[in-house]
């Protein structure tokens, strides 16, 4: 019995660690934004760097020569700045500026489309067969279509288009 | 010999585009807001319009004082796009300069093009257009908000500021992403009517001569190096002396471009040659460095401004050759508002002057 009391102490003297040790473990991976198509659009894969032009207005065709119409959520929202700071890495500001000169330049007729809800996001794209748009990874329903992001899924650990600050993000900074 | 001066047009006009262009803004407004349910015009739909305006204040001092230190007010541009279906739109730009002593107005349609854009490898214009020569011409316009530098490269200054170039053009011209490059190389092809350097009696919209100009330009975008992008363009031409003779005119651009939203490094060459019907030959050189860092709102920035034009050259001898100093400092306070200051230390005509620039720019 002596020899068990030290023991309990340092399970009791380690279990918050412990616990904390458990919580990360189970934690889930930082959280993916999925890039949504209409589900008649022949595309399923982009590489990171055409998802960036497609976003950063340089390609404004899909390649079965339909135009495409890129969708953000409206100015001032979170989910447009996390957007728009993981896929082209600009602020929403400099990114404003972007399209602006972009337009002057009449390179672009009009800048992305500004929705107010996820909701919105997704009845937009499910009405428009040109559109790409933004969503968390939980929020997809089966009315749009999920990209391969470099031939990875939302669900891949190593799927690049995330929230968290690291990776491909982090080297945009 | 004189040399064309801009058209002005009627003040009535101006008030009427610009009104047109406050009625397209509020539908701008209403359009950018909405969540349609198509991203393409429903049949009967009227086409959206985006519609800016950028404006700027100048002040402008200079010693020894060639003429008094005086507040300006800039060019106003007028910008107006829309676009019309899936493939077709239209671009209009118009520049309305006010004198600061009294409202005298100046418009002049600097840019209209009805453009048809088949995909990214392929969209033909047809229409006013900023030529593609080299790099500033056709990515800076007229509205200076996105010019970091108060002014344009001397080299590059429009034609009705004793600019050299034909920086804008009548006639068609086609750009696009070259297939098989991941869109990292793009070209342009034009061919327009060319500068009109002699005022004759005829239309001013008529070419004066059966050869028009031609530009062709190429410029590579790497994507593992965002913001830089190097390339370069010819431009020819004849321009006619009399209804038997003509000179032809060649510019030859190259460019490396580093531009991202914290730092901008630009060089730009250019060389203009004309060659007589004897085989005379003349040889203009110009260019520009300039290089920026952003530091929170404020900008610091330089540039070295070149231009060197032998006397006896036909058309532009008279313009004198220059070299600027330009050292200053942009703030951007607000969005869509910009106040640059620049000291420029100039040598042009023989003379050393030095200047002091503010200029205060926005959008709207």
């Amino acid at each position: 019995m002596g020899s068990v009391r030290p023991v309990l102490l340092t399970l009791l003297l380690f279990a918050p660690m412990a616990r904390s040790v458990l919580v990360r473990q189970q934690a889930p991976p930082p959280q993916a934004i999925a890039i949504i198509v209409h589900r008649s659009n022949p595309v399923d894969d982009l590489t990171f760097s055409e998802l960036r032009r497609i976003f950063m207005l340089d390609t404004q065709t899909w390649p079965h020569g339909r135009k495409i119409t890129v969708v953000l959520r409206d100015k001032g929202q979170p989910d447009r700045a996390e957007a728009l700071r993981i896929i082209v890495g600009l602020s929403e500001r400099e990114y404003d500026r972007h399209v602006l000169l972009r337009t002057f330049q009449g390179s672009v007729n009009f800048g992305p489309r500004a929705i107010q809800s996820a909701a919105g996001m997704l009845r937009f794209v499910y009405n428009a067969p040109g559109a790409i748009g933004h969503v968390h990874a939980d929020e997809v329903d089966g009315s749009v279509k999920v990209l391969r992001i470099d031939g990875m899924l939302p669900d891949d650990p190593k799927y690049p288009v995330r929230r968290s600050i690291t990776g491909r993000d982090d080297e945009e900074q | 010999m004189a040399f064309v001066k801009r058209a002005s047009s009627r003040v009535g006009l101006s008030i009427a585009i610009a009104v047109a262009l406050i009625v397209g803004l509020s539908s701008a407004v209403e359009a950018q807001t909405a969540e349609p349910q198509h991203d393409e015009p429903l049949p009967g739909s009227r086409p959206e319009v985006v519609a800016h305006a950028f404006g700027s204040v100048d002040f402008l001092a200079s010693h020894p004082v060639e003429t008094p230190s005086s507040f300006a007010l800039g060019q106003l541009s007028l910008f107006v796009t829309s676009a019309l279906n899936d493939r077709f739109s239209v671009l209009a730009e118009l520049v309305v300069e006010a004198s600061a002593g009294d409202t005298r107005v100046l418009t002049n349609v600097e840019r209209l093009q009805l453009t048809y854009r088949l995909n990214d490898h392929l969209a033909l214009s047809a229409g006013r257009y900023h030529t593609g020569i080299g790099y500033y011409n056709a990515a800076f316009h007229h509205g200076s908000y996105f010019e970091t530098v108060i002014g344009r490269p001397r080299i590059f200054a429009f034609e009705h500021d004793g600019g050299v170039l034909p920086d804008h053009e009548v006639g068609l011209s086609a750009r696009g992403t070259v297939p098989k490059t991941g869109s990292m190389l793009r070209y342009v092809a034009e061919v327009g009517n060319g500068r009109r350097w002699v005022e004759t009696n005829d239309g001013v919209e008529l070419d004066q001569n059966q050869a028009k100009s031609t530009n062709v330009g190429l410029a590579l975008r790497p994507d593992s190096w965002r913001g830089l992008e190097v390339g370069g363009s010819f431009y020819r031409d004849d321009i006619p002396t009399s209804p038997d003779h003509a000179i032809g005119q060649r510019i030859a651009a190259a460019f490396g471009v580093y531009r991202t939203p914290s730092t901008e490094v630009m060089a730009e060459w250019l060389q203009l040659s004309y060659r007589q019907e004897n085989g005379a030959r003349y040889q203009s050189r110009g260019g520009y460095v300039q290089a920026s860092r952003a530091f929170g709102k404020l900008r610091p920035y330089y540039r070295y401004d070149r231009l060197d034009i032998p006397a006896n050259t036909p058309f532009i001898g008279s313009f004198g050759s220059s070299e600027f100093n330009i050292f200053g400092v942009r703030l951007d306070p607000a969005d869509w508002v910009g106040l640059k200051t620049q000291y420029e230390r100039r040598h042009e005509n023989g003379g050393r002057f030095n200047v002091a620039h503010v200029q205060l720019v926005f959008v709207f």
